[in-house]
């Protein structure tokens, strides 16, 4: 209503200014080449005169042109622009079309730069804002999955609001940091867990819905700009910023369900108890007893000497205890506008995600104003707020046999546990465990409360007409509070009559730039752009923790209620960096392309004698189609070659990992003590890493048929590696530089319109990324190293352990291969071989768009292949029952009988027979293909047809349903493929189901 | 112009010098290894990281205590109730063995460090006599430290196997005698011969003896002592067959102690400090046994029945994971049945240790445990015994026995009977007296780490408990030895494995 009035007052008075020349006027309807939908807002002006007119809601415009005509120039942000020649037409209508190279256009690059990207020459992916605004995900780390070629995002769990790690193009270090350095609006952000209590990331900070960009920058000519930090990529965070214009409202909400993925099958009781007593049967006749008296031992053990009736043993499902239906809410509202000279952005949003697990939670409140103001002609002023309060709770879901871990608590109870007793209360005495783990999730308190912001503040002055100095002063804070607390009256804080612990981190990370940028053409075919800077970032994170135990009441929580403090500890570390900077790009008629970027940088993690590193990045580019030659090749629409060559850094993880250092020694009969830890290395410094990157980006077939070809290198040197030191030094090892890896890849982006006709259009995109990597050298003198996890001339992160050779048919025993190849049961340390490769060979995305008019759907299917997966959860899983832990049900294929061919071994308790070897120990039997498909997401979206909003005065409004992990295709025996690594019962990504609804105005 | 230049280039030399203060961060827990040990303070904060380190329940804050009776005789592992633990040492399956090669050479490291270094610290008169006691100390611990790796990971000096995989294999641990400072002096040093190591044990030990304060309160029985000191001594002579140094040493220790025999051994034993302790290491629950580790990892969950331990601890029923028991073999010597139904008729006070309960895990299954660990100290905490008076007689008594003053023997063995109203008898023989200390030793010391290295250092090879099922190890199998860690003898090609491994 308000905005129908505003249009007629603009409209009122341009009739009004309008009314005195001789004048006439022309009519028309504006409508999207696409949809033949009315655009409102359409700028239509008189060529060159200030006589203009906005259409309105339906599209439509009036303007009064002179008697002699003129020609009509409509625009739109984001459509090409279309002149119209009057001439004596009275009425002209017109159809805008998508500009879809101005969409692509625009890429950011680091340090306030933008450029265009025909210009780019380094290899650099983008993710629109808009496709993972409305996604149910609280961070938007998760929300790349899938979706940019050469970016491997590995979840760590399904957590609400948990970890994740992203690998760009692979990982060639070994102790070095793997993860990208990630920049929101400016501001070097330290991913990684904040919560010691449970898991939250620091990423989940930023509101997807306020992200207008992500990118990527994938090799060192693009990221040599961010020196030592920029070994692993850069990932550019850029927020929404205010357009001018009437304000639009946006407000949305969307409620979801989600359940957990779990494809274990566990035994009951019944089945339960038949292995127990196998084992116990085996194991007497072992020992030179009667099978029998064995038998009996598990009746009595377990049943108290009765057995229940065959059919009638209480089971109970443990697994389904510990979990609930997850639910999950999220409101946004945004604002968006401003004038020429002020502009604005500023939205809220909650998100509360009641996780699968029981008790286990995440809530979000953001907070974020984005303004821009320009003072005069040559000052304007950006400042940047970002504001977060969150809390997640829940229990342990740590990865880990921690029998207060969820899942581990879940799937190992024996089923003949109940949970409660007959009057209600919790059952405590469990056979196998002390622990009940349905009491200890629903009864012990874990909670981390987070309170971050990550701002800036920016003043740019144009000295000249495309030179600008900029100042930025930017941080990333947060306060977080973590709490746990185990009251007296349930068995793990029985011991001291109730345990309590209470922990402040606080992080300050500042960064702080200043630059100068130039860009200028010079004889239309001259296209010059020079950055200079400076940039500073110090990061202090501190702890302060205390614990105390013995409380009155379980229901005094804090530890100031403690009788007796046990703990009063603090911490701190941190890292300061400096660095100066220059970028030169030219290029000539957009055709002949190039780029150097230089660094010099120094961290206080390197040690006193290589405080400063030089990092540097050159780039060319070759327009094809930019050539005179090309202008008869009508189907090519771009064609670019691109070539780059850096050198970055990788830097050591530890902030002090170049000292020599006394730290804590403990303490003895309450007398603090003081240790050597450390052995000095003053030359400790950055990881090398040279990458070189060959692309080719195409558009073709009026840009229905785009992608992009990269062929990479990347060869990490002077890798820090822990030299192993013989431990009777007193010292286990030593962080030196030595040895190399490398990876090396192709990746596959493509985007084609499959079908564009009669309204109803088909989209694809696909990436798939190859990927080898290979250990050059380590340590003077090694060839191996963890164990064999890493071996020279072999892939990283390899699966090294005893090969499993099967169950012997003749007597039920475990066997394995020792190093000839012969069966043996008791392998030695040196039969071990490698047996698996963690990394993938190739891994992507896949997405289609379909949409008729209003309706549209998008697919995405995100995919892995050719990696093994070490499943640590099988280790006590399949142990035929050996033991007290729940079984899965493909151990009732437990050996029973002479001859018979079976996979897994006779029971026999306590798991290891008199010489032999235990088969829960890590063997190939326990490694396992990972590769996955999965459908990651799924949405449907119906945008309400114009001429119903327009009655409720909206100006946009749609209605969508969406997936998230709905089905998986794989032949992984674990809980979730995605979880890669050690499978320690980590939390499974649930699925999720969402409804909502998105209203603009 | 020129001027310009030179202010120029101080401005870039200072900016310069900036660059390389702008990133520099101390790190404010921990000291600079130049600044750390300015104080006597900070030496004694040393000494105070080796005791802590030798609090790690991988060395004696447990399985000096309780491993060595699961791989020999006095402890049957009920894989039932012990979740993991100790299973596989009780079957001696390859490489179930101790590992105290970490963090026994991080305590030498320590140790070394005062050593080398205290010498050089000026203190004020009033502070030197503490000064001297810190370092006497170190040098007594040293020995300690190096006696548990020598005999863990080598054989004793005159009990090399003639036969089997070990035959004549005479290589005991690397010697470190000063700390390491840099990386280029974490040399790969070769393994010493055993005689080597005892010699240095015996040259730490005479250095820190004159010096070492007897034990005075009963606090001071927390650290190394005079008379600890003389009793270590005495133990390594005997492991040496030097029976008469060992006689010298062991009525030295028991002149240079307040310790003295207790009357009901039984209450006496989880007092703290035991009043028999010489040495005796103190455990703090509050920051050494609180949190998880008390459940996971002390000699109160190792021996304690699940659930069922109100009475013993006082606190309430706790978890455990209660599997280690005494075997059926040990109730034997004191004419117990394995299920103890003739508990009431034998008058041995010692009988007490142990008792009969299920526990909450275990349905209606009794087993028979042991309470020698009993949270006597806080919850889950026990103070570890390293040398106790009981232990010094039975190596005084058997020094007399091996030099054939039988007369002394059975004087000083007769006075520990009396005490425990034993109805053992006391036999003439020097044989039979040498088995009777045996078993002695046994009856007195279960589940207080000394059957495995005593069995060892007999020769005698070890007669597993039946319902183990794993026989005899014979004293030429290769697990009389624990293996070295598989890390260290690959990255160090002077560091040969033990036979066998």
């Amino acid at each position: 209503m308000k905005k129908a009035l505003l249009f007629s007052f603009a409209l009122l008075l341009m009739l009004v200014t309008q009314a005195w020349a001789q004048t006439r006027t022309v009519k028309g309807r504006v409508t999207d080449a696409k949809t033949g939908e009315g655009m409102p807002g359409v700028t239509v002006q008189l060529k060159g005169s200030t006589t203009a007119a906005p259409t309105d809601l339906n599209g439509a415009y009036v303007l009064n042109v002179p008697d002699e005509g003129g020609t009509l120039v409509f625009s739109f942000i984001g459509y090409t622009n279309q002149e119209s020649v009057i001439g004596t037409q009275t009425t002209i209508n017109v159809r805008l079309g998508l500009d879809s190279r101005q969409l692509s256009e625009v890429v950011v690059t680091g340090y306030g730069a933008v450029q265009d990207k025909r210009e780019i020459t380094g290899a650099i992916a983008t993710v629109k804002g808009s496709e993972i605004e409305s996604l149910p995900t609280q961070t938007f780390d998760k929300a790349l999955q899938g979706r940019a070629a050469g970016v491997q995002v590995v979840s760590s769990g399904g957590q609400p609001g948990g970890g994740i790690t992203v690998n760009i193009r692979g990982t060639a270090t070994i102790n070095g940091s793997t993860q990208p350095l990630y920049i929101i609006d400016g501001v070097q952000v330290s991913p990684g867990g904040l919560s010691g209590q449970t898991s939250a990331n620091v990423l989940s900070s930023i509101n997807p819905s306020d992200i207008e960009s992500i990118e990527i920058l994938k090799d060192a000519a693009a990221a040599s700009i961010y020196g030592s930090q920029a070994g692993n990529g850069v990932v550019i965070v850029t927020t929404k910023r205010g357009k001018s214009g009437a304000t639009r409202v946006k407000v949305s909400a969307q409620y979801g369900v989600s359940e957990a993925y779990n494809p274990y099958e566990i035994l009951n009781a019944e089945e339960w108890f038949m292995l127990r007593a196998e084992a116990f049967g085996n194991y007497e006749q072992r020992v030179g007893g009667n099978y029998a008296d064995g038998v009996t031992a598990a009746i009595d053990e377990y049943y108290a000497g009765t057995l229940p009736l065959p059919g009638q043993f209480p089971s109970y499902n443990w697994v389904e205890a510990i979990q609930q239906r997850g639910k999950l809410q999220e409101y946004n509202l945004s604002l968006n506008g401003g004038d020429d000279r002020t502009r604005f952005f500023v939205s809220g949003s909650f998100n509360k995600t009641e996780g699968t697990v029981l008790n286990s939670s995440f809530t979000r409140g953001t907070v974020r104003a984005n303004l821009d103001h320009k003072l005069n002609n040559k000052f304007s002023l950006e400042s940047t707020i970002g504001l977060t309060a969150s809390q997640a709770v829940g229990p342990s879901t740590n990865a880990g046999f921690f029998t207060n871990g969820a899942f581990t608590g879940g799937l190992f109870t024996a089923p003949l546990n109940p949970i409660y007793n007959e009057d209600g209360t919790f059952n405590t005495s469990l056979v196998g465990t002390s622990l009940n783990i349905v009491q200890n999730i629903v009864r012990e308190d874990r909670q981390g409360d987070i309170v971050q912001s990550v701002s800036n503040m920016a003043f740019n002055y144009d000295i000249l007409p495309g030179l600008r100095a900029r100042v930025l002063g930017g941080i990333d804070f947060s306060d977080v509070k973590d709490r746990n607390y185990r009251p007296g009256d349930i068995p793990v804080g029985a011991s001291v009559g109730g345990s309590a612990s209470e922990i402040f981190r606080r992080n300050i990370n500042w960064t702080t730039q200043a630059t100068v940028n130039y860009n200028k053409k010079f004889a239309e075919v001259h296209n010059i752009g020079a950055l200079v800077g400076f940039e500073y970032r110090s990061v202090d994170n501190t702890t302060i923790s205390a614990a105390g135990q013995g409380f009155a009441s379980p229901l005094l929580k804090l530890v100031g209620s403690a009788a007796t403090p046990t703990t009063a500890a603090s911490s701190f570390t941190g890292y300061k960096q400096a660095g100066f900077f220059g970028n030169f790009k030219y290029d000539y008629k957009t055709k002949y392309l190039g780029s150097v970027t230089v660094r010099y940088d120094g961290s206080s993690r390197f040690g006193a004698s290589n405080k400063y590193g030089l990092f540097y990045g050159v780039s060319g580019g070759w327009r094809v189609t930019g050539e005179e030659f090309m202008q008869g090749v009508t189907f090519l629409d771009d064609l670019k070659l691109r070539a780059s060559y850096g050198v970055v850094g990788v830097q050591p993880q530890d902030n002090f990992g170049a000292l020599g250092l006394f730290g804590n020694g403990g303490q003895y009969a309450n007398n603090p003590g003081l240790r050597p830890i450390q052995l000095e290395n003053p030359n400790l410094k950055w990881e090398e890493s040279a990458q070189i990157n060959l692309g080719l980006d195409f558009a073709m077939f009026r840009n229905r048929f785009t992608g992009a070809v990269d062929v990479f290198r990347k060869k990490n040197t002077n890798l820090i590696l822990s030299r192993q030191l013989p431990t009777d030094s007193g010292y286990g090892s030593i962080l030196e530089n030595a040895g190399s890896a490398q990876s090396e890849g192709v990746e596959l982006q493509l985007n084609t319109i499959n079908v564009d006709k009669g309204g109803f259009t088909w989209s694809t995109g696909f990436n798939i990324s190859f990927l080898r990597t290979e250990l050059l050298a380590l340590n003077e003198g090694r060839t191996t190293l963890n164990t064999n996890q890493y071996e020279v001339g072999r892939a990283l992160n390899l699966i090294y352990t005893y090969q499993w050779a099967g169950v012997n048919p003749a007597d039920g025993r475990p066997m394995y291969y020792d190093k000839n190849g012969n069966i043996t049961y008791s392998p030695k340390t040196d039969d071990r071989r490698v047996v698996g490769d963690q990394n993938p060979a190739f891994f992507g995305g896949f997405s289609n768009n379909f949409s008729y008019k209003g309706l549209s759907l998008d697919v995405l299917f995100q995919y892995q292949y050719g990696n093994e997966s070490y499943l640590q959860a099988a280790q006590v899983l399949e142990w035929a029952g050996s033991g007290t832990d729940n079984q899965v049900r493909s151990q009732l294929q437990r050996w029973t009988t002479p001859g018979q061919i079976t996979s897994v071994p006779r029971p026999f308790d306590g798991g290891e027979e008199p010489g032999g070897y235990d088969f829960t120990n890590l063997s190939s039997r326990f490694v396992e293909d990972a590769a996955y498909i999965r459908l990651k997401q799924i949405t449907l979206n119906y945008k309400l047809p114009t001429v119903l909003i327009q009655r409720a005065k909206f100006s946009g409004a749609s209605v969508f349903v969406q997936a998230l992990n709905l089905a998986t295709f794989t032949n992984y025996r674990g809980d979730d493929p995605e979880n890669t690594g050690n499978n320690l019962n980590a939390y499974p990504n649930p699925r999720t189901i969402t409804g909502g609804i998105t209203l603009e105005f | 112009m020129k001027k310009k230049i030179i202010a120029l280039s101080i401005l870039a030399g200072l900016s310069f010098q900036a660059c390389e203060d702008i990133v520099e961060v101390e790190p404010e827990t921990s000291l600079a290894t130049s600044t750390a040990l300015s104080t006597l303070g900070s030496y004694r904060a040393v000494l105070t990281s080796a005791y802590d380190r030798i609090q790690s329940f991988t060395y004696w804050g447990r399985d000096m205590a309780l491993l060595g009776d699961a791989l020999s005789d006095n402890i049957f592992t009920e894989t039932s109730q012990a979740s993991g633990r100790y299973t596989g040492v009780n079957r001696n399956t390859r490489s179930s063995h101790f590992g105290i090669w970490g963090t026994a050479y991080g305590t030498i490291n320590d140790l070394n460090t005062i050593i080398a270094n205290i010498d050089n610290l000026s203190v004020g008169s009033s502070e030197e006599p503490g000064k001297a006691q810190v370092k006497a100390q170190a040098l007594a611990l040293r020995a300690m430290v190096y006696f548990d790796l020598a005999r863990i990971y080598g054989y004793e000096p005159n009990n090399i196997p003639a036969s089997g995989t070990g035959a004549g294999f005479d290589k005991s641990v690397v010697l470190r005698l000063v700390p390491t400072n840099t990386p280029a002096e974490a040399t790969m040093t070769p393994r010493s011969t055993v005689t080597e190591v005892y010699t240095q044990i015996e040259t730490d030990l005479k250095a820190a003896i004159p010096v070492l304060n007897a034990a005075e309160t009963s606090g001071a029985r927390y650290n190394m002592n005079k008379g600890a000191a003389h009793a270590l001594l005495g133990k390594v002579y005997l492991y040496w067959e030097k029976y008469a140094e060992a006689e010298e040493q062991l009525k030295l220790a028991l002149a240079n102690t307040n310790a003295t025999l207790a009357p009901n051994i039984v209450a006496a034993f989880n007092t703290v400090p035991n009043p028999e302790s010489l040495f005796e290491l103190n455990f703090v629950q509050a920051t050494e046994v609180a949190g998880v580790l008390g459940v996971n990892d002390s000699p109160f969950t190792y021996t304690q029945p699940n659930g069922r331990n109100t009475p013993l601890s006082g606190t309430a029923n706790v978890s455990t994971y209660g599997g280690q028991t005494p075997a059926a073999e040990l109730l034997a010597l004191f004419g117990l049945d394995p299920t103890l139904s003739n508990q009431a008729t034998v008058v041995d006070v010692r009988k007490n240790w142990f008792f009969r309960s299920a526990s909450s895990t275990s349905g209606n299954v009794t087993y028979t445990w042991t309470n020698k660990y009993s949270a006597a100290n806080g919850s889950y905490t026990d103070n570890i015994k390293i040398i106790r008076y009981a232990d010094v007689l039975l190596m005084l008594a058997e020094a007399h026995v091996m030099q054939g003053k039988l007369a002394d023997a059975v004087a000083l063995l007769t006075t520990l009977k009396t005490s425990r109203n034993s109805e053992a008898l006391i036999p003439a023989t020097q044989g039979d007296l040498f088995q009777y200390i045996k078993d002695e030793r046994r009856r007195e010391l279960f589940f207080e780490g000394h059957r495995w290295f005593d069995l060892k250092r007999w020769g005698e090879g070890i007669s597993k408990p039946a319902a183990t099922a794993v026989g005899l190890i014979a004293p030429e199998d290769y697990r009389i030895l624990a293996p070295i860690p598989t890390g260290e003898v690959t990255l160090n090609p002077s560091l040969p494995q033990n036979p066998g491994y």
